[in-house]
């Protein structure tokens, strides 16, 4: 599991460093950085895993700047707690006048590459770039962490519609191949086919089989659409069912996918969810942290979704911007809750109950994370 | 010169468009524009915010706590609309959120309560401007809220482009006197207040 993440000059990230857990929920208002946190953390960890040119997202000065916080040119950092040991990465101008940059990975006091030049990218792990212990923990923070990273952003729209098929058995960042990636592990994978279904069933009791049956697209093709099936075998389309519902099958399929994320970066899953199915959608989110040994990162707009951390204030992350346009990061639990206690009990005023609604003290303003 | 920093919060914008004007009226219809100024707190004020009124009941005493201790407010003001109109229930819940209030913030904090709504108070206000020689005495608080906003806004549900300069306006040509003999509830409001400064004066 990730323990800490420190990034540095990266879009509004100026300077922010969050202590993580288990499942880590971040709120504040819209532009204050949260999407920004999920995008270094996928960038910045593609890259870790392996220096291939094709996951330097950075890849002249334009680029730095353009990633840089208010656009000046400058370097970015991103440093990873892991398993009681930290690595760090930075990019920079390479300062030869050129328009390069250089990538260096800082490990146990060691820089590498240990010599610097152009070709490092051309270099893999395998190629000793990094000595024994670098490749040992890359290796390891890869294979329990940051493998697949990628940030789900799932798009109900997108489910309803009909697809034709090809060869996924990875979900996509918007969740836009579920059709093809039902059919497929269908086909190939019947055992998680039908761990999917039985889950679904599970939290939304209505649904008890996926069906992909064939349609005729307005293009003439025929093409495949997700219909789920009462215990009657009444059939509903996808466009007949709710935006959550498909939001929830298409959660089941992410993280029950072949190669699974490990770490599970998710933007809003409250989408299209009733309210009072939040809790289903949370629960199942908790539960699958615990079962398939997930960390999971996700942003919220829904105080119904922040209810759910009451009793974890140390998760929640309460994003900010400061006069200057830099995203402040404050923990809940340790730079809003604790401080507020010492002053109310220094003042012998009753204690403000933060955690008794979470969600109804943070619209109000007392957490913070508020538009103006 | 006596500054009095204040701290708000409320359900809507209308109710801190009247209490900003109020309190500058005030002071210039008390003569003690050279002795006393009342100070928003904005940063405050758009910061804690109540979007209804249950949850202005739920967090007005930590709002009010958080104000005193942590942004260091003079005094501070809250504000929610009745929804009712019985005298009993405007005392009873003035009763009821005094009681929630720390022992130490009593003395501090104003609680302004139109009965039925803040528009009820604007509404005498538009006929007083409309008829200022008129001695018709009719009980507007009565009346639902619904027809309180139409007649000032037009609209039921009016957005606050359209509510808050109408309200800014108004509450602008707001007669003390006037408003104290049409609404018990604003009365109740203003006595306080001219307390305070009488206390503040002192």
């Amino acid at each position: 599991m990730l323990q800490k993440v420190s990034i540095q000059n990266f879009k509004s990230l100026k300077d922010v460093t969050l202590e993580l857990q288990k499942v880590n929920l971040l709120i504040g208002p819209n532009n204050s950085g949260k999407s920004n946190f999920l995008k270094a953390l996928e960038s910045f960890g593609k890259y870790i895993c392996s220096q291939h040119e094709e996951n330097r997202f950075v890849k002249n000065v334009n680029d730095l700047q353009d990633f840089s916080f208010k656009k000046k040119i400058d370097s970015l950092q991103f440093e990873l707690y892991f398993n009681s040991e930290s690595i760090e990465c930075e990019i920079s101008n390479s300062g030869d006048g050129s328009s390069d940059v250089d990538y260096r990975i800082l490990f146990n006091n060691e820089i590498f590459p240990r010599e610097f030049s152009d070709s490092f990218n051309s270099h893999t792990i395998e190629a000793n770039i990094f000595n024994d212990d670098a490749r040992r923990f890359i290796r390891k923070l890869e294979r329990e962490v940051l493998e697949n990273i990628k940030i789900y952003n799932i798009v109900p729209f997108f489910l309803v519609k009909s697809s034709s098929l090809n060869q996924d058995i990875t979900i996509t960042q918007s969740a836009s191949n579920l059709v093809s990636f039902l059919d497929n592990i269908k086909e190939e994978h019947p055992s998680i086919f039908n761990k999917i279904e039985k889950d679904l069933n599970k939290c939304i009791p209505e649904f008890k089989h996926i069906t992909l049956p064939k349609t005729k697209a307005e293009n003439g093709y025929i093409e495949k659409k997700i219909k789920l099936l009462d215990k009657d075998e009444n059939g509903f389309w996808a466009d007949e069912v709710s935006e959550g519902v498909l939001y929830f099958l298409a959660l089941l399929c992410i993280v029950h996918q072949p190669n699974p994320p490990k770490l599970l970066l998710l933007e809003e899953p409250e989408k299209g969810i009733h309210p009072r199915r939040i809790r289903e959608v949370m629960d199942f989110i908790f539960q699958l942290a615990e079962d398939k040994n997930i960390q999971i990162i996700m942003t919220t707009h829904s105080e119904r979704v922040l209810d759910e951390f009451e009793d974890i204030p140390e998760a929640v992350f309460v994003f900010d911007k400061d006069e200057e346009g830099a995203t402040q990061v404050k923990n809940l639990l340790k730079d809003i809750i604790e401080p507020s206690n010492e002053k109310m009990d220094a003042n012998n005023l009753p204690r403000i109950k933060f955690v008794e609604s979470l969600g109804s003290h943070w619209v109000t303003g007392f957490i913070g994370g508020v538009p103006r | 010169m006596r500054i009095l920093k204040y701290g708000y919060f409320g359900e809507d914008e209308a109710h801190r468009i009247f209490l900003a004007n109020y309190l500058e009226l005030l002071v210039l219809h008390l003569g003690k524009s050279e002795e006393l100024i009342f100070d928003f707190d904005e940063l405050f004020t758009y910061k804690f915010r109540g979007r209804n009124k249950s949850e202005v009941d739920a967090r007005f005493a930590e709002a009010v706590q958080e104000g005193f201790v942590d942004y260091q407010h003079d005094i501070f003001f809250v504000g929610r609309d009745l929804d009712t109109f019985t005298n009993h229930e405007f005392k009873d819940k003035i009763m009821v959120m005094k009681s929630q209030l720390s022992a130490n913030f009593h003395d501090k904090t104003f609680l302004m309560i139109p009965v039925q709504c803040i528009e009820h108070w604007l509404w005498y206000i538009k006929i007083n401007l409309k008829n200022p020689s008129s001695t018709k005495n009719e009980s507007l608080e009565s009346k639902p809220r619904k027809d309180a906003k139409i007649a000032l806004y037009g609209s039921a549900r009016a957005t606050n482009q359209i509510s808050n300069p109408i309200v800014e306006e108004l509450s602008m040509k707001l007669d003390f006197d006037y408003l104290e003999s049409r609404s018990e509830s604003f009365k109740t409001f203003h006595q306080q207040v001219l307390q305070l400064i009488i206390q503040t004066m002192k």
